[in-house]
């Protein structure tokens, strides 16, 4: 086990900002921290960086309390940070200095990643003379520049145009293939789908969903039904029990009780002679699954 | 408490802020005003002159012929032939009263020349210098050249009555006056007055230094903090490394900068130096010509003025020695390091860079405080009995005034190496004890976002925890 993240916790006089979180990442690639604006996302990651105390709980790193500064450790911070005034190489060279490197190792590594990212061309630049998507190009290369086995992403792809998008997940990519430990917080529940493994849904300081996505989507089973055909099948779906969620002119899409329902609304659409255009029984996605439970736990706390 | 880092912060602060045009500018700038003023002050006294400074009052001697009329009955025309031979002035004598009465109308109509007549009035001996029509003698090196005249003539004088070199020596050194109550030091208003100086631009320099490089400090961590670089950088090093360093870089440059006044000071004090003992060669009465009278003497009056100015600066600053300095710069650099930490505070709990700046009074206002009360108590101590008052006493000890305070009372001898190092004591073990304070609350109040953080908050901060 790399990552034990073990009940922890932050109270600040009496709100409560982190109840008693646990997760851990046991082997390699991508585990997603999601949440409403103010869930504790944040918290748990400053806490899990030892930027912040805790009010509870521990968390290990290969058996030991995590201690960034002795361990390589990569943050891209939510919020973006950079001397506004200072040369980019300059600040790079300091960050990576920090982390123990040397001139070469952290030439080197410069080298590599201005070239994977684009960024040869501001080597000279001040950071107030970059756009904001290429100050964060740069503050990713600093939380890589020491090649760190855990990375926590925060945020990574938020303000960032399709071009630049593609060369973060290209990078996430490739920190997945090299067996890197990797934490991630974002809104941008496709993106969570095609990195992570294993999550954590988070609300007003509580987990309120953890676990393998796989896994949880399975335990929904293919629940959503979508449908588009050339005639009038709503008469069909209300003869099995079907009340349409949602209508649009390409697609009628429905909430089933299991498979059955459907292979039933399927025989009669085959059976009125109805030409089929699509019939998608699918798993809910992430996205449905996410606002699901935040509803629930807000009707909880109602 | 790991303090892991904090060279790396020290060194990168240290060149950012080397590199940056504040530092350049600033530095340049004052270092320049320094130079200047000192060579202003060296030229000062010339600028002063008044109308004759176009014809040669800087010493050199423009008079080539000295006639010398000589009706005194105590020396005689030829005593004043070697007295100015050795400053290629030749003197000339009248071998009869008929060619004397020439003389006047010569020297009116001539040029470079100067008439000098020795009087017996029926009290007093009477010199008079009469300078050509043409301007080309200078109504004080006429003064001057009477001056060593009347040093001859009163040289001459007592020769006459058969005192040896030294008797005469003897009998015409300067003389000095003081008054005082019987039992006590003899005030020198002189020494006073630059006992004075010393405190105001000893304190005033500190002060600035201080709290400019104090804000310069709170103003690089709230930048840090703002603009959410310190996220970045606490993944590598723990706070409190982040706050030494960035203290020590700013202590470092402050201490650098003050080096560079000190060394603009000495600069312009060496070129303002030669320029007043060359006025002061041309305008003060040589002391005792004896075996001196003609060239060196002019010379030698400028360098026992000067000598003079040194003597009292050297009685004032009596204290001035390797421990006072060694005092100095380790109060200096401990007074910083106080200070720097209530600055990196505020600058670590504020929020929004706009609000850095209410958030400083504090700061100021201790500031002030303190170099309020290391100046006046010094300034008014004289007047009081013995020299000292509570407030000054007072001043050496608490810690927000004894780095203002401290050197100017080791350089003026009003504090010994002892009670100096009491001072530096107090002030060491409360910044100590302040330092632990900020350790225990900086890191919770780096993290701190929303409300403004108040003192009570920082405390029950340092409580909790």
């Amino acid at each position: 086990m790399s990552l034990q993240v073990s009940n922890i916790s932050k109270q600040y006089g009496d709100f409560t900002a982190l109840k008693s979180l646990s997760f851990s990442l046991n082997e390699p690639g991508v585990y997603a921290l999601l949440g409403t604006n103010g869930a504790g996302k944040t918290t748990a990651i400053r806490i899990i960086l030892g930027m912040l105390s805790k009010n509870g709980g521990e968390v290990l790193w290969k058996g030991k309390p995590l201690s960034p500064v002795t361990e390589k450790v990569g943050y891209l911070a939510e919020e973006r940070g950079l001397y506004p005034k200072f040369k980019i190489m300059e600040q790079l060279h300091y960050f990576a200095e920090l982390k123990g490197m040397k001139r070469p190792d952290i030439d080197k590594a410069i080298d590599y990643w201005f070239d994977k990212l684009e960024l040869n061309e501001y080597r000279t630049k001040k950071a107030e003379q970059l756009s904001k998507g290429n100050q964060q190009k740069i503050q990713l290369v600093a939380a890589l520049i020491a090649d760190p086995e855990l990375l926590i992403l925060d945020e990574p792809l938020s303000g960032l145009d399709p071009v630049n998008a593609n060369l973060f997940k290209e990078v996430i990519n490739e920190q997945i293939a090299r067996k890197k430990y990797v934490i991630m917080s974002c809104h941008q529940m496709p993106v969570i789908e095609e990195f992570c493994n294993d999550i954590t849904i988070m609300h007003h300081g509580n987990a309120v969903l953890q676990g393998n996505l796989n896994d949880i989507k399975k335990s929904y089973g293919r629940v959503n039904l979508s449908v588009k055909a050339d005639g009038n099948i709503l008469p069909l779906a209300e003869e099995c029990g079907l009340t349409p969620i949602a209508v649009t002119p390409s697609n009628i899409d429905f909430k089933i009780k299991d498979e059955a329902q459907a292979k039933q609304l399927l025989n009669k659409i085959v059976a009125a002679d109805i030409p089929l255009v699509r019939f998608d029984l699918r798993e809910p996605s992430l996205h449905e699954i996410f606002v699901e439970h935040i509803e629930k736990a807000e009707e909880a706390e109602k | 408490m790991s303090t892991h880092g904090w060279q790396k912060v020290f060194k990168f602060t240290f060149i950012q802020q080397l590199k940056s045009k504040a530092f350049i500018v600033s530095s340049a700038l004052i270092c320049t005003l320094i130079l200047t003023m000192m060579i202003l002050l060296g030229l000062l006294p010339t600028l002063a002159g008044g109308d004759d400074s176009s014809s040669g009052v800087t010493g050199d001697i423009t008079v080539k012929k000295v006639y010398v009329i000589d009706n005194s009955g105590i020396t005689k025309a030829e005593d004043y032939t070697d007295a100015f031979k050795s400053m290629n002035v030749e003197v000339v004598t009248a071998s009869d009263d008929a060619q004397a009465d020439t003389f006047s109308d010569t020297v009116k109509n001539g040029t470079a020349c100067l008439l000098l007549t020795f009087e017996k009035e029926e009290n007093y001996i009477s010199i008079y210098a009469g300078r050509p029509a043409d301007g080309s003698v200078s109504s004080e090196e006429a003064n001057n050249i009477s001056a060593m005249a009347e040093s001859v003539f009163n040289y001459k004088r007592l020769q006459n009555y058969g005192l040896d070199e030294n008797e005469i020596s003897t009998a015409l050194a300067p003389t000095s006056k003081n008054t005082s109550v019987i039992g006590e030091e003899v005030v020198n208003p002189i020494v006073e007055a630059i006992k004075s100086m010393v405190p105001m631009l000893s304190s005033l320099i500190l002060f600035i230094l201080i709290i400019v490089y104090g804000q310069l400090v709170a103003q690089s961590i709230a930048l840090e903090k703002t603009s959410k670089v310190m996220e970045l950088l606490l993944t590598s090093v723990r706070p409190l490394a982040v706050i030494i360093g960035k203290i020590l870089a700013m202590g470092s440059l402050s201490l650098m900068q003050f080096m560079m006044f000190i060394l603009s000071g000495a600069l312009g004090g060496a070129v303002a130096v030669p320029m007043l003992m060359n006025h002061a060669s041309s305008s003060l009465t040589p002391a005792l010509p004896g075996g001196a009278i003609g060239g060196g003497a002019a010379n030698e009056a400028g360098t026992d003025f000067i000598n003079e100015l040194m003597g009292y600066i050297g009685e004032a600053l009596s204290g001035f020695n390797v421990i006072s300095i060694i005092y100095i710069v380790i109060v200096f650099l401990i007074g910083f390091i106080f200070f720097a930490l209530i600055a990196g505070l505020i600058g670590a709990s504020v929020n929004r860079s706009e609000d850095l700046n209410n958030a400083m009074q504090p700061f100021a206002l201790i500031g002030v405080a303190g170099f309020y009360l290391a100046y006046f108590p010094s300034i008014f101590a004289p007047l009081e009995e013995g020299g000292q008052n509570i407030f000054m006493t007072l001043s050496y000890y608490l810690p927000i005034s004894s780095p203002f305070a401290l050197p100017s009372a080791m350089l003026t001898g009003n504090m010994n190496a002892v009670e100096g190092a009491i001072s530096i004591l107090i002030l060491m073990i409360c910044t100590v004890l302040f330092a632990l304070l900020v350790a225990r609350v900086y890191e919770q109040v780096i993290m701190h976002t929303g409300n403004k953080l108040k003192l009570t908050d920082i405390l029950g901060m340092a409580k909790n925890k």
